[in-house]
């Protein structure tokens, strides 16, 4: 009777924590498609719909015009924007991947602690549902902080 | 009721209640961003929102600090511009040169203005209005 009810609690769980990580297969999905749209142009050398602007000969004057530039700022070599910005660029943990992660951890410490393949059951899904918040939020903030910046 | 069985259901049923009060994932309608036609197959191409919001020195780290890699931004860059403003660029290296130091000039002056607007500034001085 317990095992039933936690496993249809468990079952409630897993769903709950469905939204986030679809968001995240959602933006996933979203970057591919705007990759596959890059390349499909870059593919396409037939330029149907968008004139060429400039030509080789051009661009290849601008980058013998541009070469030997100054184009790194060094104050910010020792104010840490180098850092925060490589990292917002790097993408970090999301939802799904939280989730994966408590989903593992919550499943060790739940066969620790529960006790065999119930307690690792519960503990996976509570992970998982932990991580995948934790995630969400992580992504969330690093999103914040880059508008801020 | 066996006390670890009843930790472990309250747990659950908090973890749940969370889930259920996280914001549904609504999708954002963002703008659509289009690609460019590049001039050469080897140029990388960089996701445009993430290239027009850059300072020259953020188009300086995307880069990886490479003179290459940050012109085949600035060539994205300059291609957008010219295409909103109805502009044709000349199919000549002198004029090509010109911009590339004016570029270099106007980003040494302040590496932290983006790196848009300076193609762009390049762009108006050495493009032509397109004919239609």
């Amino acid at each position: 009777m317990l095992t039933r009810k936690a496993a249809s609690l468990t079952a409630a769980l897993l769903l709950a924590s469905l939204p986030s990580v679809a968001r995240q297969d959602y933006d996933r999905s979203r970057g591919q498609d705007r990759n596959s749209a890059y390349q499909d142009h870059r593919d396409n050398r037939g330029y149907s719909n968008q004139q060429r602007r400039g030509s080789r000969n051009f661009y290849n004057g601008v980058r013998d015009g541009g070469r030997g530039g100054q184009y790194y700022e060094p104050n910010h070599a020792y104010d840490g924007y180098d850092a925060r910005y490589t990292e917002q660029h790097r993408g970090g943990i999301g939802p799904g991947k939280g989730a994966l992660i408590g989903g593992a951890g919550g499943a060790v410490l739940g066969a620790v602690l529960g006790g065999g393949l119930k307690g690792s059951l519960i503990g996976g899904a509570a992970g998982a549902g932990i991580g995948a918040i934790v995630g969400d939020a992580a992504q969330n903030h690093r999103r914040d902080s880059y508008d801020r910046h | 009721m066996n006390p670890r069985l009843l930790i472990g259901t309250a747990l659950l049923a908090t973890t749940a209640l969370f889930c259920a009060a996280s914001p549904s994932p609504v999708p954002q309608q963002q703008p659509e961003v289009v690609a460019h036609p590049k001039v050469d197959p080897h140029d990388k191409v960089y996701p445009l929102d993430q290239i027009v919001t850059a300072s020259v020195h953020d188009a300086w780290l995307l880069s990886g600090k490479n003179e290459e890699a940050f012109f085949d931004i600035v060539e994205q860059l300059a291609q957008l511009s010219a295409e909103k403003r109805g502009l044709t660029l000349p199919d000549d290296a002198t004029a090509g040169k010109r911009m590339g130091e004016m570029i270099k000039e106007k980003a040494r002056a302040d590496h932290d203005q983006l790196l848009y607007v300076v193609v762009d500034q390049a762009v108006r001085a050495v493009g032509t209005k397109a004919q239609k």
